[in-house]
């Protein structure tokens, strides 16, 4: 290609020079011949007429004399002369004197115009001669007559020609010269591109072994020179990228080598999917979980290789539209794996997904070891327990029988009098240190349960002032007995904390029952107040205080200062751990400060909740879906009461949806059904069904999202929901029961009559606040003979005297009250009413 | 109709002392007290007898308590009987399982005959 590039500029190079030098060549014949053709005319004229002024100089007599033979002499010896055609004397009256024709004069020439008074040049067409000029000389101004010369104009032609021919030989014989030169100059400039054209070549073929010979100091020279040692720097480069790129590919084999046998020697199974569902890869160690032998997998669907529980999980992870999941599988033969799953996303340069990994790790070990620690736990507990009842239960019948039958009967005998009196003491030792005894029992246990971590703990929001309120109320026996104060100093606008609110309890039940404990008089105070982030709780005391070095060791286990002072309290010495480990638990600390003798103050601080955002974000949703709770509400709830117990069935799933719809028509509920959360908090505020079993994954608003929105809302709060999961953390989602899937419908029955019962609104009635305050009437719910009032803080008295029913609560008064922890108790409903009390006042 | 309670309790200790905390009842109340030694010979009595208020033990050869309270509550003729779970164990886990069965109230021991007494009156409406 490059070669046939080159031979073509030089073609049209020598096409091009060829023409300019034809052109130039003709031009300058052309011109020379012309210059000749005017040059011969002009010689001849003069010729001519010298010839024809000397034939009529000399032949003026002879022609007056009519002397032909002397004029004819004369006149022939003028033909010899080169370019002389002819040669006619004529005389005055035009005849031919002589001439030089033979055998005759054309007659063309008899027709020849003459001038007396001068030359006179005629050019004329003779037949045989061709083109003659004639020049016409007078002699004597015509009077003896004329001399015509022609000269012959066809041997200028002639000479023209022939210069033309001769110079037009010599031209081409100089251009073929040049042009064979030019060849041979062309050829000595292109071998060199030519060879530059086939080196180039090679270079680009990567052959770098290719050598160029120039040995010319000319451009093509410096640059075949400079292309060799270019090609030079590319071989280096070229092999310096090559060993790189050896060198990366080594690397990179052997990277994927180690973490291809890190995933391989991985003890837990691991799986990843892509995010159409597909397994791209699976380690052995998942194999083995599942008995999948040495079958290749990569490329199957999960759905298909694995049981739907694996599935399940990867189809929740795999659009990485989900945070960590995890779940509990069976493995084969027999044993339980746990199972995480997180999406595989990638963020940089833009944000992808991956798919998911899920991770199995085989837990039959750890279940059986933490089934071992449950069963000691209970057996314990069941092994002491079961002998306390009776220690405990017949000492007090003993006690029971003897101060109401038997001492009545002896006490006429005054010797007895003594022996009674110790049986009787007697017998409150045996009966307080048995509860001592199963106090004790309780908090080993209890401890025991923590520190095994089978306490299941709430997590739910607290405000501490409830929990001091509750806590006095419940230590009201034990310091109302002796005669010491409890006093609560609630800081205002503290903020709420996460955690287990009866755990907390516990805590400052501890601490206020110990502080009580200690002191002889009062008053024992509490505070609670905001300290930087935290919420600092302490309860102090004006007892007999701790030392400096027992300060330290009173929250480890079995350690009571008491032991080292003379007034010895009774305890287990198990408290104050106990409500370390609580405390601990909710990210706190515990501490206590003292004086021996002048009281002590016990702290603890547990870190304040940040309105979380992503509750917020929850309320925010269902603000959206319910914009304002209305009164009607209530209504519905009344008016349906003697119907059958309605059931809404939550689930995207439509074959799901007709099953439970089947499992509890037969049972004589009534159903309805909503296929996402929205719909479903919306329903159960229309509906008001008795009972909501709820599916967490669904489109749209999910589960929890749901479940939150129906907690939040007092008007669907109390509603009992039944979380129906694949997923094992439903109860964490805020249900009251979860089962998980596939559900078996005896159980899934069994669970919704007690969730029923449990809920069941019963008949007696308590409106808290003033009967007129209240305004029931606007709402004909309750008929006003059936319901009692009461005080709000007055509810508690109730309760703790076994109050059982429905309990109404005005809105106004639902952040006095503890209403969750209301909601809680077995036999008691609560209901919330609207704030219409509220209007009624401002009017 | 004097009210029946069914005591089912294989610790002969416990049903002695259930007994002698009911007997009060006894006296004061038309009622008439039943035991049982194991969760078979309890089922057969609440068949035969129609109790109005069971105290049941969980932890029983034979059948367990859940077991008997499982039966019981779905027994269309039988569903209307009171439970009371009586247990050693204390875990919530377990208090849940009952109250889910149908139990009316779940009793840790050890426990208090004056609470027996008082949850006893109440559940009988006396």
């Amino acid at each position: 290609m490059a070669q046939v590039r080159t031979m073509s500029i030089f073609k049209k190079t020598g096409l091009l020079a060829l023409a300019l030098f034809g052109l130039i060549s003709l031009l300058t014949s052309a011109l020379t011949a012309y210059i000749l053709y005017e040059r011969m005319t002009e010689e001849y004229l003069s010729k001519g007429s010298a010839i024809a002024q000397s034939i009529a100089g000399a032949s003026q007599e002879i022609l007056l004399n009519r002397d032909a033979a002397t004029v004819q002499a004369m006149i022939d010896q003028y033909l010899e002369i080169e370019g002389v055609a002819y040669v006619f004397v004529m005389d005055a009256d035009k005849m031919v004197v002589s001439h030089t024709f033979v055998p005759e004069m054309p007659p063309r020439l008899h027709t020849l115009h003459q001038s007396k008074f001068g030359l006179r040049v005629d050019e004329v067409d003779v037949e045989h001669l061709g083109r003659i000029l004639d020049i016409c000389q007078p002699v004597l101004a015509g009077v003896a007559g004329y001399v015509h010369v022609g000269m012959d104009k066809e041997l200028i032609m002639k000479y023209f020609w022939a210069s033309i021919i001769k110079m037009q030989i010599l031209l081409f014989s100089i251009l073929i010269f040049c042009v064979g030169i030019l060849y041979f100059v062309t050829n000595r400039i292109s071998r060199p591109l030519t060879q530059l054209t086939e080196y180039a070549g090679k270079l680009a073929a990567h052959d770098f072994s290719a050598t160029i010979e120039l040995t010319s100091s000319d451009e093509i020279g410096v640059l075949g020179r400079t292309m060799s040692s270019m090609a030079q720097e590319m071989a280096s480069l070229f092999s310096y990228m090559e060993s790189e790129v050896t060198k990366a590919t080594g690397d990179l084999r052997e990277h994927m080598v180690y973490l291809s046998s890190i995933i391989d020697n991985l003890a837990d199974g691991l799986l990843v999917v892509s995010p159409t569902g597909s397994i791209t890869v699976i380690n052995p160690g998942m194999r083995e979980f599942f008995d999948l032998g040495d079958k290749e997998y990569v490329g199957f669907a999960a759905n298909d290789v694995f049981p739907s529980e694996v599935s399940e999980l990867s189809e929740a992870i795999r659009m990485c539209d989900a945070d960590v999941q995890s779940a509990e599988i069976p493995l084969s033969r027999g044993r339980i794996g746990k199972a995480v799953g997180s999406s595989i996303c990638i963020t940089e340069p833009n944000r992808q997904c991956l798919g998911g990994v899920i991770l199995v790790r085989d837990i039959t070990r750890e279940k059986e070891l933490d089934q071992l620690k449950t069963d000691f736990i209970s057996t314990v507990s069941h092994e002491l327990r079961t002998p306390m009842t009776s220690v405990l239960g017949f000492a007090k019948i003993i006690k029971k029988k003897l101060d109401q039958t038997v001492f009545p009967a002896l006490e006429k005998n005054a010797d007895l009098e003594r022996p009674i009196v110790q049986v009787q003491e007697n017998m409150e030792i045996i009966v307080t240190e048995a509860e001592r005894l199963t106090e004790l029992i309780n908090d080993v246990l209890d401890i025991a349960k923590m520190e095994a971590g089978e306490v299941q703990w709430r997590d739910q929001v607290v405000f501490m002032a409830d929990v001091l309120r509750q806590s006095v109320d419940s230590t009201r026996g034990v310091w109302k007995h002796r005669g010491i104060e409890v006093v609560s100093d609630v800081e205002e606008g503290l903020l709420p904390i996460r955690g287990d609110r009866s755990r907390l309890v516990q805590v400052m039940v501890n601490l206020i029952s110990n502080a009580v404990k200690f002191t002889r008089e009062g008053p024992v105070i509490c505070r609670a107040h905001m300290d930087r982030e935290n919420v600092l709780v302490s309860v102090a005391d004006k007892g007999i205080g701790v030392s400096e070095d027992a300060l330290h060791e009173i929250f480890d286990k079995f350690k009571q200062v008491g032991d080292t002072l003379t007034d010895k309290p009774t305890g287990t010495g198990l408290g104050l751990p106990i409500c370390r480990q609580i405390v601990e638990h909710h990210k706190g600390e515990i501490w206590a400060e003292s004086e021996p003798g002048n009281g002590s103050v016990f702290f603890f601080s547990i870190p304040a909740a940040s309105i979380r955002s992503e509750d917020t974000k929850t309320s925010d949703e269902c603000v959206r879906i319910l914009p304002k709770p209305d009164s009607t509400m209530l209504v519905s709830d009344n008016g349906e009461a003697d119907l059958a117990p309605l059931i809404l069935v939550v689930d995207d799933d439509p074959i799901l949806d007709r099953y439970l719809r089947q499992v509890f028509e037969d049972q004589g509920f009534r159903v309805e059904v909503a296929v996402n959360g929205e719909e479903a908090v919306k329903m159960a505020r229309d509906r008001m069904p008795n009972l909501i079993t709820m599916d967490l994954m669904m489109p749209g608003m999910d589960g929890r999202t749901a479940i939150k929105c129906l907690r939040n809302n007092p008007f669907t709060r109390h509603i009992p929901i039944l979380v129906l999961s694949a997923l094992t953390d439903g109860v964490v989602a805020g249900g009251d029961v979860a089962l998980t899937k596939p559900v078996d419908d005896v159980r899934l029955v069994e669970v919704t009559r007690a969730l029923l019962l449990e809920k069941d609104i019963r008949r007696s009635c308590m409106v808290l606040g003033d009967k007129e305050d209240a305004g029931l009437d606007k709402l004909m719910v309750i008929s006003p003979e059936n319901a009692t009032y009461c005080d709000p803080e007055a509810i508690w008295e109730h309760v703790e005297k076994g109050f059982k029913g429905t309990i109404f609560i005005p809105a106004e008064l639902d952040d006095k009250i503890d209403v969750e922890l209301l909601t809680r108790l077995p036999d008691v409903a609560v209901v919330i009413l609207p704030v219409i009390a509220g209007q009624d006042k401002s009017e | 109709m004097p009210k029946k309670i069914l005591i089912v309790d294989d610790e002969v200790h416990i049903k002695m002392l259930l007994e002698q905390t009911l007997e009060e009842l006894e006296d004061d109340y038309d009622v008439v007290l039943l035991t049982a030694s194991d969760g078979e010979e309890g089922l057969a009595f609440i068949r035969s007898e129609h109790p109005d208020l069971i105290f049941l033990d969980i932890m029983m050869p034979k059948m367990n308590g859940y077991e008997v309270c499982r039966i019981v509550m779905d027994d269309p003729e039988l569903n209307d009987v009171k439970i009371i779970l009586l247990t050693a164990k204390g875990q919530e886990v377990d208090r849940k399982q009952g109250l889910e069965l149908g139990a009316k109230m779940y009793m840790t021991k050890p426990f208090d005959p004056d609470e027996i007494l008082k949850v006893s009156k109440e559940l009988l409406e006396l």
